[in-house]
């Protein structure tokens, strides 16, 4: 776990006081030291009032106002990002076509550092000017100029070699499958468009990695897809 | 329910009846004519005295007179003789105004209808004096019938011909009725079948029955609201569930360290065990009753497992576990109806039976192909297998007794069976296990 001190601001919205509590703990010793957290969605209004948070995690199964007529509300004004904490199951069954607008899910239970990494994804996403050095393995990226650092060394991304990097990155530490990296570098239409992705991937190894035929950063996941494995 | 059995047999019985009936009827017309019927024409007056005693008492053979003129007072009759010419010889309690000489007119009149109004039975002896028994105004009927011997012939042809014709008018209506019943009972019959099966059931209310339709429609809207009762309770307990198991969970996390880190990965994962009971047996609930609506809808068939299977992998620690995939580039264009979300359960459900119940190190085989317009979908592991007769288990939707052994499994069944496709468990203890499903594919998807 990080030593450093994370500066964004977190909401956690949940009835159950042990498992927030729990929560703002767990966050707090992975750094997060400006977490709130609410015990009803009225509460967190009431807190959103006073100032938007910078993620906010969102417990579905609320007495009073629930998670998702929270989250409407929420949406009408900002766009702010939100885990909905929730059995992915039960929230479709309840609320079909009414959970759009959550940036992630999480299934309860959980394991906190499951937790720790849905937040910094999402957070990754909603503000990528926060984070602009990736330390991997053997190298740095620095997504700002897309450029990677090795040693001394400085090496360019070209603009498809970018894209993908930016789709694992925001992904790090999960397979993202074949296609979905694919229409991320052309597009919908992806069919046929797989040896050209390898191509990229091997440009990419090429520049992170120390052997490129032994990725360590970038690996592959046979069948499925590719992974970036974070420092 | 054989319908068509019962009616037949409700047929065989009502056309016994009617033999019966009309047997009887016949038999006891018979034993009325022959007790009080027309062939004794009169003979008898009363209390065994008739024309042929009043005739002897003329002649002074028979009962005396008195006695004669008595029971013919006491029955409101009257007797008398005339001769040849159509005198009057003889005569008892004859009425005034018939007390007189009769021409042959008068007695061809009376011999085959009635005196005046009087009915009258006569006789008439050698010497050609006619003996008459008057019985009272409208105490009797006289009735000649005089017919073509031909039409006799056409009537007794008739009888037959009425009584085939009523048989079959009868099985007509019998027929008919039959026909009608079944046509309200069958929807009745099934819907029992259905009340039975817990489906629902819903039957027009009107017609003869609609009363019964009534109480069945209600009956099982009673049956659904204790299913909905019973599937929620299910459902909020499951929810419930999940937050102690969280805090549970984070507890452990949190005290984890080098010593003790055995430990606490094994609380982790019992905590993940129940929430996959909870959710198995939750979800197997509603789908058992059609609470979840599937919703289908036209996916790549690997497009959708492999998404499936990158959840999985990506929620669920599989370092300990090696794995290979492999999905054939013609399912990349091959197009199933499915619904995602009941997809990613079953790809779940096997996944997790193959690690929750080996050891680490345990090898995973997954295959996604398409062959012979189904998509086949192969999850082996080399653990340690399962035994025959719990392979055979595994097949029965519902087990009378609860079986907390292959709840996933068995979920997993339901899941394929709601995609209209087929699923086989097979195992070698020891060995290995492997499901196999597979789902029909709709079309296949133009290249492009």
């Amino acid at each position: 776990m990080t030593e450093n001190n994370k500066l964004e601001k977190l909401l956690i919205v949940d009835d159950e006081r042990e498992l927030s509590e729990l929560m703002k703990d767990s966050l707090e010793r992975s750094g997060y030291k400006n977490v709130t957290a609410a015990s009803s969605a009225e509460d967190a209004v009431r807190i959103m009032n006073g100032g938007m948070p910078d993620l906010i995690l969102l417990d579905v199964m609320m007495p009073g106002m629930d998670g998702f007529e929270l989250l409407a509300k929420i949406r009408e004004t900002s766009k702010v990002p939100v885990i909905m904490l929730t059995a992915k199951g039960e929230a479709e069954d309840k609320y079909r076509g009414f959970g759009a607008g959550a940036d992630d899910y999480l299934v309860k239970p959980f394991l906190m550092r499951e937790l720790l990494f849905r937040i910094e994804a999402v957070l990754r996403r909603a503000y990528p000017e926060k984070s602009r050095i990736v330390r991997l393995k053997n190298a740095r990226v620095d997504l700002d100029r897309a450029e990677v650092l090795r040693g001394e060394e400085t090496l360019t991304l070209t603009a498809k070699e970018y894209a993908i990097f930016m789709k694992l990155y925001e992904n790090s530490g999960r397979i993202v499958s074949t296609p979905s990296l694919c229409q991320t570098a052309v597009g919908e239409v992806w069919t046929g468009y797989e040896s050209t992705l390898m191509t990229h991937i091997r440009h990419l190894r090429e520049k992170i990695e120390a052997d490129p035929g032994k990725p360590e950063s970038l690996v592959t996941v046979r069948g499925l897809g590719y992974k970036l494995v974070i420092k | 329910m054989n319908t068509a059995k019962f009616f037949k047999k409700n047929l065989k019985r009502s056309m016994t009846l009617i033999v019966l009936f009309f047997v009887t009827n016949v038999c006891a017309f018979l034993l009325f004519l022959t007790l009080f019927g027309l062939s004794q024409q009169g003979e008898i007056l009363y209390d065994g005295v008739g024309l042929q005693d009043v005739v002897d008492t003329f002649d002074g053979t028979g009962i005396s007179r008195d006695d004669l003129t008595e029971l013919l007072q006491t029955y409101d009759s009257f007797a008398f003789r005339i001769d040849a010419g159509g005198n009057i010889v003889d005569q008892i309690g004859l009425p005034e105004e018939l007390n007189h000489q009769y021409s042959i007119a008068d007695v061809a009149g009376f011999s085959r209808w009635y005196l005046d109004d009087y009915p009258v039975k006569t006789e008439i002896a050698d010497d050609g004096s006619i003996t008459v028994l008057g019985l009272p105004e409208g105490s009797a009927v006289r009735y000649n019938i005089i017919m073509p011997l031909q039409n006799v012939a056409w009537y007794l042809l008739l009888i037959p011909i009425l009584l085939l014709g009523s048989l079959f008018l009868f099985l007509y209506l019998q027929w008919s009725d039959s026909v009608k019943t079944r046509k309200a009972v069958e929807p009745i019959l099934n819907g029992i079948d259905k009340l039975a099966a817990g489906r629902p059931v819903n039957l027009p209310e009107t017609g003869p029955l609609a009363q019964v339709n009534e109480e069945l429609n209600e009956a099982s809207r009673k049956a659904r609201q204790r299913e909905d009762v019973r599937t929620e309770w299910i459902s909020e307990v499951s929810h419930d569930i999940r937050t102690p198991l969280a805090v549970i969970s984070g507890c452990a996390e949190a005290v984890e360290n080098e010593d003790n880190a055995r430990y606490c990965r094994r609380i982790q994962a019992n905590v993940m065990k129940l929430r996959s009971l909870v959710e198995t047996l939750n979800l197997n609930n509603k789908l058992t009753y059609g609470l979840v609506p599937a919703v289908f809808k036209e996916e790549s068939a690997a497009g959708l497992f492999r998404d499936a299977l990158i959840d999985f992998i990506n929620e669920n620690n599989m370092e300990l576990f090696p794995m290979e995939t492999d999905i054939g580039t013609e399912a990349e264009e091959t197009a199933v109806s499915a619904d995602r979300n009941l997809i990613e359960r079953l790809v779940s459900n096997l996944m997790a039976n193959s690690i929750v119940h080996n050891p680490d190190g345990t090898r995973i085989d997954v295959s996604v192909h398409s062959e012979n317009g189904e998509i086949v979908l192969k999850i082996r592991d080399s653990g340690i297998g399962m035994e025959e007769e719990e392979v055979e288990k595994l097949y029965e939707s519902n087990p009378e007794n609860y079986e907390s052994h292959g709840q996933g499994l068995r979920l997993a069944a339901k899941i394929v069976k709601v995609h209209n496709g087929s699923i086989r468990f097979r195992s070698e203890p020891g060995e290995y296990f492997e499901t196999e499903a597979r789902i029909p594919v709709i079309q296949k998807q133009a290249a492009d």
